[in-house]
Protein backbone atom coordinates (compact mmCIF):
# COMPACT_ATOMS: atom_id res chain seq x y z
CA UNK A 1 0.00 0.00 0.00
CA UNK A 2 1.10 3.47 -1.17
CA UNK A 3 0.56 6.95 1.46
CA UNK A 4 1.93 9.07 -1.51
CA UNK A 5 1.20 8.84 -5.17
CA UNK A 6 1.78 10.69 -8.33
CA UNK A 7 1.30 10.15 -11.71
CA UNK A 8 2.45 12.25 -14.41
CA UNK A 9 2.54 15.46 -12.45
CA UNK A 10 3.00 18.86 -14.22
CA UNK A 11 3.78 22.32 -12.43
CA UNK A 12 4.49 25.11 -14.37
CA UNK A 13 5.75 28.64 -13.32
CA UNK A 14 4.50 30.47 -16.33
CA UNK A 15 6.74 29.35 -19.21
CA UNK A 16 9.23 27.29 -17.02
CA UNK A 17 8.32 23.42 -16.62
CA UNK A 18 9.28 22.91 -13.12
CA UNK A 19 7.26 19.43 -12.94
CA UNK A 20 6.98 17.58 -16.17
CA UNK A 21 5.05 14.23 -15.59
CA UNK A 22 6.37 12.81 -12.34
CA UNK A 23 5.43 9.47 -10.94
CA UNK A 24 6.50 8.39 -8.16
CA UNK A 25 5.04 5.68 -5.41
CA UNK A 26 5.76 6.07 -1.68
CA UNK A 27 4.83 2.62 0.45
CA UNK A 28 4.29 2.63 2.93
CA UNK A 29 6.30 1.98 5.86
CA UNK A 30 9.29 2.64 4.04
CA UNK A 31 12.23 5.32 4.46
CA UNK A 32 12.21 6.73 0.83
CA UNK A 33 14.75 8.86 -0.47
CA UNK A 34 13.53 11.93 -3.33
CA UNK A 35 17.08 12.49 -4.33
CA UNK A 36 18.43 15.70 -7.32
CA UNK A 37 20.12 18.63 -7.57
CA UNK A 38 18.99 22.21 -6.66
CA UNK A 39 16.17 23.17 -9.13
CA UNK A 40 15.43 19.69 -10.48
CA UNK A 41 11.71 19.80 -8.52
CA UNK A 42 12.04 18.77 -5.30
CA UNK A 43 10.74 21.15 -3.28
CA UNK A 44 7.95 21.53 -5.59
CA UNK A 45 6.71 17.94 -5.53
CA UNK A 46 6.53 18.58 -1.55
CA UNK A 47 4.82 21.32 -1.77
CA UNK A 48 2.20 19.95 -4.43
CA UNK A 49 2.23 17.12 -2.12
CA UNK A 50 1.33 19.04 0.61
CA UNK A 51 -1.33 21.73 -1.19
CA UNK A 52 0.70 24.40 -1.17
CA UNK A 53 1.16 24.35 -4.87
CA UNK A 54 -1.47 23.22 -7.15
CA UNK A 55 -0.75 20.58 -9.63
CA UNK A 56 -0.98 21.66 -13.71
CA UNK A 57 -1.67 18.06 -14.61
CA UNK A 58 -1.81 14.53 -13.26
CA UNK A 59 -2.77 13.35 -10.25
CA UNK A 60 -1.22 13.28 -6.56
CA UNK A 61 -2.45 11.28 -3.41
CA UNK A 62 -1.31 11.59 -0.11
CA UNK A 63 -2.81 9.04 1.97
CA UNK A 64 -5.77 8.54 0.03
CA UNK A 65 -6.95 12.05 -0.29
CA UNK A 66 -6.13 14.58 -3.06
CA UNK A 67 -3.96 17.55 -1.31
CA UNK A 68 -5.15 20.25 -3.03
CA UNK A 69 -8.73 19.95 -2.41
CA UNK A 70 -8.86 17.24 0.40
CA UNK A 71 -5.82 18.32 2.31
CA UNK A 72 -6.95 19.37 5.42
CA UNK A 73 -8.70 15.51 6.81
CA UNK A 74 -5.11 14.25 6.02
CA UNK A 75 -2.71 16.96 7.09
CA UNK A 76 -2.92 16.08 10.86
CA UNK A 77 -1.83 12.76 9.83
CA UNK A 78 1.77 14.06 8.21
CA UNK A 79 4.28 16.10 9.57
CA UNK A 80 6.18 18.54 7.58
CA UNK A 81 9.78 20.42 7.31
CA UNK A 82 9.77 22.54 4.69
CA UNK A 83 12.92 24.47 3.27
CA UNK A 84 13.86 27.33 5.14
CA UNK A 85 11.15 26.89 8.13
CA UNK A 86 10.10 30.14 9.75
CA UNK A 87 9.78 29.85 13.48
CA UNK A 88 7.94 32.19 15.41
CA UNK A 89 11.55 34.09 16.63
CA UNK A 90 9.68 36.22 19.30
CA UNK A 91 8.54 33.08 21.33
CA UNK A 92 10.87 30.35 23.13
CA UNK A 93 11.20 27.05 21.58
CA UNK A 94 8.81 24.77 24.07
CA UNK A 95 6.02 27.55 23.34
CA UNK A 96 6.21 27.30 19.97
CA UNK A 97 5.88 23.75 19.90
CA UNK A 98 3.04 23.84 22.51
CA UNK A 99 1.48 26.12 19.24
CA UNK A 100 2.31 23.59 16.68
CA UNK A 101 0.83 20.76 19.06
CA UNK A 102 -2.50 23.50 19.06
CA UNK A 103 -2.38 23.69 15.69
CA UNK A 104 -2.15 19.59 15.53
CA UNK A 105 -5.29 19.40 17.50
CA UNK A 106 -2.94 16.15 18.54
CA UNK A 107 -0.64 15.57 21.62
CA UNK A 108 2.96 15.78 20.93
CA UNK A 109 3.24 12.25 22.29
CA UNK A 110 6.70 12.28 20.50
CA UNK A 111 8.43 15.57 21.54
CA UNK A 112 10.96 14.26 24.19
CA UNK A 113 12.23 11.26 21.90
CA UNK A 114 13.07 14.07 19.17
CA UNK A 115 14.41 16.03 21.37
CA UNK A 116 16.64 13.46 22.69
CA UNK A 117 17.60 12.26 19.47
CA UNK A 118 18.47 15.71 18.27
CA UNK A 119 20.55 16.83 21.27
CA UNK A 120 17.73 19.55 22.22
CA UNK A 121 18.26 20.21 25.94
CA UNK A 122 15.46 22.26 27.86
CA UNK A 123 17.60 24.62 27.99
CA UNK A 124 17.97 25.03 24.49
CA UNK A 125 13.89 25.27 24.88
CA UNK A 126 13.94 27.84 27.07
CA UNK A 127 15.87 30.37 24.96
CA UNK A 128 13.69 32.42 22.38
CA UNK A 129 14.04 30.86 19.12
CA UNK A 130 15.89 34.86 17.88
CA UNK A 131 18.70 33.80 19.95
CA UNK A 132 18.88 30.24 17.94
CA UNK A 133 21.71 29.19 15.64
CA UNK A 134 20.76 27.76 12.48
CA UNK A 135 21.58 24.25 13.34
CA UNK A 136 19.34 24.44 16.53
CA UNK A 137 16.56 26.21 14.52
CA UNK A 138 16.62 23.60 12.23
CA UNK A 139 16.56 20.62 15.15
CA UNK A 140 13.18 22.62 16.42
CA UNK A 141 11.80 22.74 12.74
CA UNK A 142 12.28 18.98 12.73
CA UNK A 143 10.45 18.15 16.40
CA UNK A 144 7.70 20.28 15.43
CA UNK A 145 7.37 17.99 12.18
CA UNK A 146 7.57 14.47 14.31
CA UNK A 147 6.49 15.34 17.79
CA UNK A 148 2.83 14.50 16.81
CA UNK A 149 3.82 11.12 15.63
CA UNK A 150 2.60 11.22 12.33
CA UNK A 151 2.03 8.79 9.88
CA UNK A 152 3.86 10.09 6.99
CA UNK A 153 6.48 12.48 7.45
CA UNK A 154 7.73 14.80 4.51
CA UNK A 155 10.98 16.46 4.87
CA UNK A 156 12.51 18.70 2.91
CA UNK A 157 16.21 18.58 2.93
CA UNK A 158 16.01 17.58 7.03
CA UNK A 159 19.61 17.50 7.96
CA UNK A 160 20.90 21.18 6.72
CA UNK A 161 22.77 22.69 9.45
CA UNK A 162 22.73 19.68 11.63
CA UNK A 163 25.77 18.69 13.10
CA UNK A 164 27.42 14.79 11.89
CA UNK A 165 26.56 13.66 15.05
CA UNK A 166 23.41 14.87 15.66
CA UNK A 167 22.64 13.42 12.32
CA UNK A 168 23.32 9.88 13.17
CA UNK A 169 21.30 10.53 16.11
CA UNK A 170 18.26 11.78 13.72
CA UNK A 171 18.63 8.74 11.23
CA UNK A 172 18.32 6.58 14.26
CA UNK A 173 15.06 8.49 15.07
CA UNK A 174 13.73 8.23 11.41
CA UNK A 175 14.60 4.24 11.51
CA UNK A 176 12.63 4.13 14.71
CA UNK A 177 9.59 5.95 13.36
CA UNK A 178 9.75 3.59 10.03
CA UNK A 179 10.08 0.37 12.47
CA UNK A 180 7.19 1.20 13.78
CA UNK A 181 5.33 1.67 10.99
CA UNK A 182 5.23 4.87 9.97
CA UNK A 183 6.79 6.30 6.50
CA UNK A 184 9.37 8.90 5.99
CA UNK A 185 9.50 10.64 2.51
CA UNK A 186 12.95 12.96 2.83
CA UNK A 187 14.50 15.30 -0.64
CA UNK A 188 17.83 15.81 -0.22
CA UNK A 189 21.21 16.52 -2.53
CA UNK A 190 23.62 14.68 -0.13
CA UNK A 191 23.41 11.50 -1.74
CA UNK A 192 25.46 9.78 1.12
CA UNK A 193 22.86 10.26 4.07
CA UNK A 194 20.46 9.15 1.45
CA UNK A 195 22.37 6.08 0.83
CA UNK A 196 23.07 5.25 4.93
CA UNK A 197 19.15 6.05 5.19
CA UNK A 198 16.82 5.22 2.90
CA UNK A 199 15.29 1.88 1.44
CA UNK A 200 13.81 3.20 -1.38
CA UNK A 201 15.09 6.15 -3.88
CA UNK A 202 13.64 8.04 -6.86
CA UNK A 203 15.70 10.53 -8.78
CA UNK A 204 14.83 13.48 -10.03
CA UNK A 205 16.22 15.35 -12.79
CA UNK A 206 14.74 18.63 -14.53
CA UNK A 207 11.55 17.56 -13.56
CA UNK A 208 10.90 13.94 -14.17
CA UNK A 209 12.18 11.20 -12.19
CA UNK A 210 14.49 9.21 -13.79
CA UNK A 211 15.30 6.37 -12.01
CA UNK A 212 13.55 4.83 -8.86
CA UNK A 213 14.02 1.43 -6.69
CA UNK A 214 14.93 0.01 -3.93
CA UNK A 215 18.65 1.21 -3.55
CA UNK A 216 20.43 -2.15 -4.17
CA UNK A 217 18.39 -2.59 -7.11
CA UNK A 218 19.37 0.77 -8.70
CA UNK A 219 23.15 -0.58 -7.70
CA UNK A 220 22.41 -4.08 -9.46
CA UNK A 221 21.51 -2.13 -13.23
CA UNK A 222 24.48 -0.53 -12.92
CA UNK A 223 28.02 -1.40 -14.01
CA UNK A 224 30.35 -3.13 -11.45
CA UNK A 225 33.79 -1.68 -10.80
CA UNK A 226 35.83 -4.73 -11.88
CA UNK A 227 39.62 -4.74 -10.56
CA UNK A 228 42.18 -7.19 -12.05
CA UNK A 229 45.44 -7.76 -10.97
CA UNK A 230 47.05 -10.68 -13.21
CA UNK A 231 50.24 -13.08 -12.37
CA UNK A 232 51.30 -12.60 -15.97
CA UNK A 233 51.47 -10.08 -19.01
CA UNK A 234 48.36 -11.46 -21.11
CA UNK A 235 46.91 -9.53 -24.27
CA UNK A 236 44.27 -7.18 -24.28
CA UNK A 237 41.61 -8.89 -22.78
CA UNK A 238 37.79 -9.21 -23.79
CA UNK A 239 34.75 -9.57 -22.05
CA UNK A 240 31.12 -9.63 -23.08
CA UNK A 241 29.29 -6.96 -20.79
CA UNK A 242 32.89 -5.27 -19.88
CA UNK A 243 32.91 -1.49 -20.65
CA UNK A 244 35.60 1.09 -20.07
CA UNK A 245 38.67 -1.27 -19.97
CA UNK A 246 41.75 -0.09 -19.03
CA UNK A 247 44.97 -2.41 -18.84
CA UNK A 248 48.58 -1.09 -17.92
CA UNK A 249 50.50 -3.71 -17.50
CA UNK A 250 48.98 -6.30 -15.20
CA UNK A 251 46.49 -4.69 -13.60
CA UNK A 252 43.28 -4.42 -15.72
CA UNK A 253 40.02 -2.34 -14.70
CA UNK A 254 36.97 -2.55 -16.16
CA UNK A 255 33.09 -1.84 -15.85
CA UNK A 256 30.57 -5.36 -15.96
CA UNK A 257 26.73 -4.92 -16.49
CA UNK A 258 25.73 -9.15 -17.04
CA UNK A 259 25.48 -12.17 -15.33
CA UNK A 260 27.77 -12.61 -12.29
CA UNK A 261 28.04 -16.44 -13.57
CA UNK A 262 29.22 -15.19 -16.82
CA UNK A 263 31.52 -13.04 -15.55
CA UNK A 264 33.27 -15.26 -13.20
CA UNK A 265 34.03 -18.47 -16.33
CA UNK A 266 35.64 -15.46 -18.16
CA UNK A 267 37.65 -14.57 -14.92
CA UNK A 268 38.34 -18.39 -14.71
CA UNK A 269 40.55 -18.28 -17.93
CA UNK A 270 43.01 -15.42 -16.74
CA UNK A 271 45.81 -15.91 -14.74
CA UNK A 272 44.44 -13.44 -11.58
CA UNK A 273 46.59 -12.83 -9.10
CA UNK A 274 43.89 -9.91 -6.98
CA UNK A 275 40.39 -9.43 -7.83
CA UNK A 276 38.00 -6.91 -6.24
CA UNK A 277 34.31 -6.60 -7.59
CA UNK A 278 32.83 -2.93 -6.34
CA UNK A 279 29.02 -2.10 -6.46
CA UNK A 280 28.69 1.06 -7.57
CA UNK A 281 27.67 3.90 -5.27
CA UNK A 282 24.38 5.27 -4.91
CA UNK A 283 27.05 9.07 -6.01
CA UNK A 284 28.36 7.14 -9.16
CA UNK A 285 24.43 5.87 -10.24
CA UNK A 286 23.23 9.44 -9.55
CA UNK A 287 26.42 11.22 -11.23
CA UNK A 288 25.56 9.25 -14.21
CA UNK A 289 22.32 10.65 -14.73
CA UNK A 290 23.68 13.93 -14.24
CA UNK A 291 26.77 12.87 -17.20
CA UNK A 292 24.61 11.94 -19.72
CA UNK A 293 22.71 14.89 -19.18
CA UNK A 294 26.02 17.10 -19.95
CA UNK A 295 26.72 15.16 -22.51
CA UNK A 296 23.53 15.88 -24.48
CA UNK B 1 -10.98 30.50 11.89
CA UNK B 2 -8.10 28.86 13.77
CA UNK B 3 -8.49 29.59 18.19
CA UNK B 4 -4.13 28.82 18.16
CA UNK B 5 -3.76 31.46 15.41
CA UNK B 6 -5.79 33.86 16.74
CA UNK B 7 -4.09 34.02 20.24
CA UNK B 8 -0.36 33.70 18.39
CA UNK B 9 -1.43 36.91 16.63
CA UNK B 10 -2.68 38.46 19.74
CA UNK B 11 0.28 37.39 21.52
CA UNK B 12 2.70 39.01 18.97
CA UNK B 13 0.53 42.21 19.52
CA UNK B 14 0.80 42.15 23.04
CA UNK B 15 2.94 45.23 22.83
CA UNK B 16 2.32 46.74 19.88
CA UNK B 17 -1.99 46.88 19.86
CA UNK B 18 -1.51 48.65 23.39
CA UNK B 19 0.78 51.07 22.67
CA UNK B 20 -0.68 52.35 19.47
CA UNK B 21 -3.98 52.17 21.19
CA UNK B 22 -2.85 54.48 23.96
CA UNK B 23 -1.16 56.63 21.61
CA UNK B 24 -4.11 57.17 20.05
CA UNK B 25 -6.19 57.98 22.84
CA UNK B 26 -3.83 60.07 24.18
CA UNK B 27 -4.17 62.12 21.32
CA UNK B 28 -7.79 62.84 21.58
CA UNK B 29 -6.90 63.16 25.19
CA UNK B 30 -4.23 65.80 24.44
CA UNK B 31 -6.67 67.52 21.29
CA UNK B 32 -9.27 68.58 24.11
CA UNK B 33 -6.89 68.65 26.56
CA UNK B 34 -4.86 71.43 24.41
CA UNK B 35 -8.38 73.26 23.43
CA UNK B 36 -9.54 73.56 27.15
CA UNK B 37 -6.03 75.46 27.77
CA UNK B 38 -6.08 77.54 24.96
CA UNK B 39 -9.32 79.01 25.26
CA UNK B 40 -8.68 79.31 29.43
CA UNK B 41 -5.74 81.31 28.39
CA UNK B 42 -7.37 83.49 26.17
CA UNK B 43 -10.48 83.80 28.61
CA UNK B 44 -8.52 84.75 31.58
CA UNK B 45 -7.23 87.93 29.07
CA UNK B 46 -11.14 88.55 29.09
CA UNK B 47 -11.52 87.67 25.44
CA UNK B 48 -13.20 84.27 23.97
CA UNK B 49 -11.32 82.01 23.13
CA UNK B 50 -9.72 81.76 19.82
CA UNK B 51 -10.51 78.34 18.52
CA UNK B 52 -13.52 78.53 19.32
CA UNK B 53 -14.14 81.96 17.75
CA UNK B 54 -12.52 80.74 14.48
CA UNK B 55 -15.20 77.71 14.40
CA UNK B 56 -17.88 79.93 15.80
CA UNK B 57 -17.46 82.04 12.68
CA UNK B 58 -17.90 78.63 10.70
CA UNK B 59 -21.18 78.08 12.52
CA UNK B 60 -19.71 75.44 14.27
CA UNK B 61 -19.90 73.70 18.15
CA UNK B 62 -16.11 74.33 18.75
CA UNK B 63 -15.32 71.51 20.92
CA UNK B 64 -16.94 69.24 18.37
CA UNK B 65 -15.35 70.39 15.27
CA UNK B 66 -11.81 70.40 17.19
CA UNK B 67 -12.61 67.26 17.88
CA UNK B 68 -13.33 65.96 14.19
CA UNK B 69 -9.99 67.78 13.12
CA UNK B 70 -8.36 65.63 15.31
CA UNK B 71 -10.08 62.57 14.21
CA UNK B 72 -9.26 63.25 10.21
CA UNK B 73 -5.99 64.56 11.65
CA UNK B 74 -2.71 63.12 9.07
CA UNK B 75 -1.09 62.12 12.25
CA UNK B 76 -3.90 60.03 13.69
CA UNK B 77 -4.54 58.07 10.08
CA UNK B 78 -0.85 57.78 9.71
CA UNK B 79 -0.16 55.96 13.03
CA UNK B 80 -3.53 53.88 12.62
CA UNK B 81 -2.65 52.93 8.74
CA UNK B 82 0.88 51.99 9.35
CA UNK B 83 -0.12 49.32 12.53
CA UNK B 84 -3.53 47.96 10.43
CA UNK B 85 -1.54 47.84 6.86
CA UNK B 86 1.71 46.16 8.69
CA UNK B 87 -0.50 43.76 10.33
CA UNK B 88 -2.23 43.01 7.41
CA UNK B 89 0.45 42.80 5.00
CA UNK B 90 1.85 40.47 7.38
CA UNK B 91 -0.98 38.17 7.45
CA UNK B 92 -0.27 36.20 4.52
CA UNK B 93 2.66 38.43 1.74
CA UNK B 94 5.07 38.29 5.18
CA UNK B 95 4.39 35.11 6.88
CA UNK B 96 4.70 33.28 3.11
CA UNK B 97 8.27 34.91 3.13
CA UNK B 98 9.16 34.61 6.87
CA UNK B 99 8.38 30.47 6.36
CA UNK B 100 5.70 30.35 9.09
CA UNK B 101 2.55 30.11 6.91
CA UNK B 102 4.26 26.41 5.18
CA UNK B 103 4.48 25.63 9.12
CA UNK B 104 0.60 26.71 10.20
CA UNK B 105 -0.79 25.04 6.74
CA UNK B 106 0.73 21.75 7.03
CA UNK B 107 -1.58 21.69 9.64
CA UNK B 108 -5.21 20.28 9.50
CA UNK B 109 -6.58 24.21 9.08
CA UNK B 110 -7.77 25.10 6.07
CA UNK B 111 -6.80 28.61 4.01
CA UNK B 112 -9.95 30.34 5.16
CA UNK B 113 -9.86 29.54 8.62
CA UNK B 114 -6.33 31.00 8.55
CA UNK B 115 -7.09 34.23 6.89
CA UNK B 116 -10.37 34.20 9.00
CA UNK B 117 -7.55 33.84 11.91
CA UNK B 118 -6.21 37.30 10.99
CA UNK B 119 -9.50 39.04 10.11
CA UNK B 120 -10.87 38.20 13.85
CA UNK B 121 -7.77 40.13 14.45
CA UNK B 122 -8.12 43.09 12.61
CA UNK B 123 -12.16 43.78 13.07
CA UNK B 124 -11.55 44.12 16.78
CA UNK B 125 -8.09 45.87 16.65
CA UNK B 126 -9.07 48.76 14.13
CA UNK B 127 -12.80 48.71 16.64
CA UNK B 128 -10.31 49.60 19.66
CA UNK B 129 -8.41 51.89 17.73
CA UNK B 130 -11.11 53.83 16.84
CA UNK B 131 -12.80 53.50 20.01
CA UNK B 132 -9.62 54.89 21.86
CA UNK B 133 -9.45 58.32 20.40
CA UNK B 134 -13.26 58.14 21.30
CA UNK B 135 -12.12 57.61 25.12
CA UNK B 136 -9.05 59.62 24.96
CA UNK B 137 -11.19 62.79 23.44
CA UNK B 138 -14.58 61.79 26.36
CA UNK B 139 -12.25 61.84 29.14
CA UNK B 140 -10.40 64.70 28.72
CA UNK B 141 -13.57 66.78 27.98
CA UNK B 142 -14.79 65.67 31.59
CA UNK B 143 -11.66 65.96 33.29
CA UNK B 144 -11.09 70.08 31.80
CA UNK B 145 -14.63 70.55 31.48
CA UNK B 146 -13.77 73.07 28.36
CA UNK B 147 -16.33 75.74 27.85
CA UNK B 148 -19.44 75.57 25.61
CA UNK B 149 -21.56 72.01 24.84
CA UNK B 150 -20.03 68.83 26.01
CA UNK B 151 -18.70 66.10 24.14
CA UNK B 152 -21.55 63.28 23.43
CA UNK B 153 -20.14 60.03 24.11
CA UNK B 154 -22.85 58.60 21.84
CA UNK B 155 -21.89 60.44 19.07
CA UNK B 156 -18.37 60.34 19.72
CA UNK B 157 -19.34 56.77 19.39
CA UNK B 158 -20.75 56.89 16.42
CA UNK B 159 -17.97 59.14 14.90
CA UNK B 160 -15.53 56.03 16.09
CA UNK B 161 -18.22 53.63 14.29
CA UNK B 162 -17.14 55.87 11.01
CA UNK B 163 -13.23 55.75 11.57
CA UNK B 164 -13.54 51.78 12.15
CA UNK B 165 -14.88 51.49 8.89
CA UNK B 166 -12.40 53.30 7.23
CA UNK B 167 -9.87 51.39 9.21
CA UNK B 168 -11.49 48.47 7.89
CA UNK B 169 -11.42 49.00 4.51
CA UNK B 170 -7.88 49.85 4.41
CA UNK B 171 -7.24 47.03 6.65
CA UNK B 172 -9.27 44.73 3.85
CA UNK B 173 -7.29 46.34 0.59
CA UNK B 174 -4.00 45.73 2.30
CA UNK B 175 -5.23 42.40 3.16
CA UNK B 176 -6.10 41.55 -0.17
CA UNK B 177 -2.58 42.84 -1.27
CA UNK B 178 -1.19 40.24 1.19
CA UNK B 179 -3.19 37.54 -0.39
CA UNK B 180 -1.57 38.00 -4.08
CA UNK B 181 1.78 38.83 -3.09
CA UNK B 182 4.60 36.90 -1.71
CA UNK B 183 6.56 39.39 -0.29
CA UNK B 184 6.42 41.44 2.77
CA UNK B 185 8.05 44.56 1.42
CA UNK B 186 6.13 44.90 -1.97
CA UNK B 187 3.20 44.42 -0.30
CA UNK B 188 3.59 47.09 2.34
CA UNK B 189 4.88 49.05 -0.69
CA UNK B 190 1.74 49.08 -3.00
CA UNK B 191 -0.93 48.61 0.20
CA UNK B 192 0.71 52.42 1.70
CA UNK B 193 0.81 53.12 -2.29
CA UNK B 194 -2.38 52.82 -2.66
CA UNK B 195 -3.88 54.54 0.71
CA UNK B 196 -1.60 57.43 0.17
CA UNK B 197 -2.62 57.79 -3.56
CA UNK B 198 -6.53 58.04 -2.20
CA UNK B 199 -5.63 59.93 0.70
CA UNK B 200 -3.54 63.21 -1.22
CA UNK B 201 -6.00 62.46 -4.44
CA UNK B 202 -9.36 62.83 -2.43
CA UNK B 203 -7.71 66.54 -1.52
CA UNK B 204 -6.26 67.25 -4.73
CA UNK B 205 -8.64 65.98 -6.88
CA UNK B 206 -11.44 68.09 -4.40
CA UNK B 207 -9.48 71.78 -5.82
CA UNK B 208 -10.32 71.04 -9.64
CA UNK B 209 -13.72 70.87 -10.82
CA UNK B 210 -12.56 68.65 -14.01
CA UNK B 211 -11.66 66.06 -11.82
CA UNK B 212 -13.51 66.34 -8.70
CA UNK B 213 -15.21 63.37 -9.56
CA UNK B 214 -12.83 61.27 -8.87
CA UNK B 215 -12.66 62.10 -5.05
CA UNK B 216 -15.52 59.73 -5.15
CA UNK B 217 -13.36 57.17 -5.91
CA UNK B 218 -11.05 57.01 -2.95
CA UNK B 219 -12.25 55.91 0.38
CA UNK B 220 -11.52 58.86 2.21
CA UNK B 221 -14.20 60.76 0.44
CA UNK B 222 -16.86 58.21 2.38
CA UNK B 223 -15.42 59.16 5.81
CA UNK B 224 -17.23 61.76 7.23
CA UNK B 225 -17.72 62.15 10.93
CA UNK B 226 -17.91 65.72 11.06
CA UNK B 227 -21.96 65.71 10.98
CA UNK B 228 -21.63 63.25 13.11
CA UNK B 229 -20.02 64.74 16.04
CA UNK B 230 -21.19 68.39 15.48
CA UNK B 231 -25.27 67.20 15.61
CA UNK B 232 -25.57 63.14 15.72
CA UNK B 233 -26.22 62.94 11.38
CA UNK B 234 -24.80 59.56 10.56
CA UNK B 235 -23.95 59.58 6.80
CA UNK B 236 -25.40 55.65 6.59
CA UNK B 237 -24.84 55.96 2.38
CA UNK B 238 -21.50 56.62 3.22
CA UNK B 239 -20.83 54.11 5.82
CA UNK B 240 -22.63 51.86 3.34
CA UNK B 241 -20.00 52.43 0.94
CA UNK B 242 -17.21 51.88 3.53
CA UNK B 243 -18.50 48.67 4.62
CA UNK B 244 -19.38 47.17 1.04
CA UNK B 245 -15.89 47.65 -0.30
CA UNK B 246 -14.36 45.88 3.10
CA UNK B 247 -16.67 43.26 2.16
CA UNK B 248 -15.91 43.14 -1.12
CA UNK B 249 -12.13 43.30 -0.67
CA UNK B 250 -12.18 41.13 1.90
CA UNK B 251 -14.58 38.56 0.18
CA UNK B 252 -11.80 38.43 -2.61
CA UNK B 253 -8.83 38.46 -0.60
CA UNK B 254 -10.48 34.36 0.56
CA UNK B 255 -11.17 33.86 -3.16
CA UNK B 256 -7.40 34.65 -4.02
CA UNK B 257 -6.08 32.84 -1.08
CA UNK B 258 -7.71 29.55 -1.39
CA UNK B 259 -7.02 29.62 -5.19
CA UNK B 260 -3.08 30.79 -5.09
CA UNK B 261 -0.18 28.80 -4.75
CA UNK B 262 1.90 29.46 -1.96
CA UNK B 263 5.45 29.14 -4.13
CA UNK B 264 8.94 29.95 -2.00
Amino acid sequence: MSVLEAHGLVKRYGTHTALDGVDLVVPEGSLYGFLGPNGAGKTTTLRVAMGLLRGNGGTVRVLGADPWHDGRSVRSRIGFLPTDPGLPGRMRGAQALDYFTRLDGHPSTLRDAACDALRLSDTDLNRPIRQYSRGMRQKLAIVQAVQHDPRLLILDEPTEGLDPLVQDGFFTFLRERRDSGATVFLSSHVLSEVEALCDRVAIIRDGRIVDEGRVDDLRGRRPKRVTLQLSETVRPIAIVGATEVTQLGNAVTFDYLGDAGTLLAALGLLPIADVRIEEPGLDEIFLSYYRSDEAE
Amino acid sequence: MNGPVIRRVLWELRVRLPLITLLVALWGFALVALFSTADDQTRTAGLDGNISIAFRLAGLDPLAAWTVLGQTHPILLVAAFLFIIGLAVRAVAGELESGSLDLALARPISRSGYLGSHVAVLVPGTALLALAYATGAVTADRIFDPPGLPLEPGRMVLGAMQAWLLFMAVGALALLVSTLLSERGRALGIAVGITLVMYVGNFLFALWQPLRFLTRFTLFWYFTPGPTIQNGDVPWSNCAVLAGFTAAALGLAFVAFARRDLAR
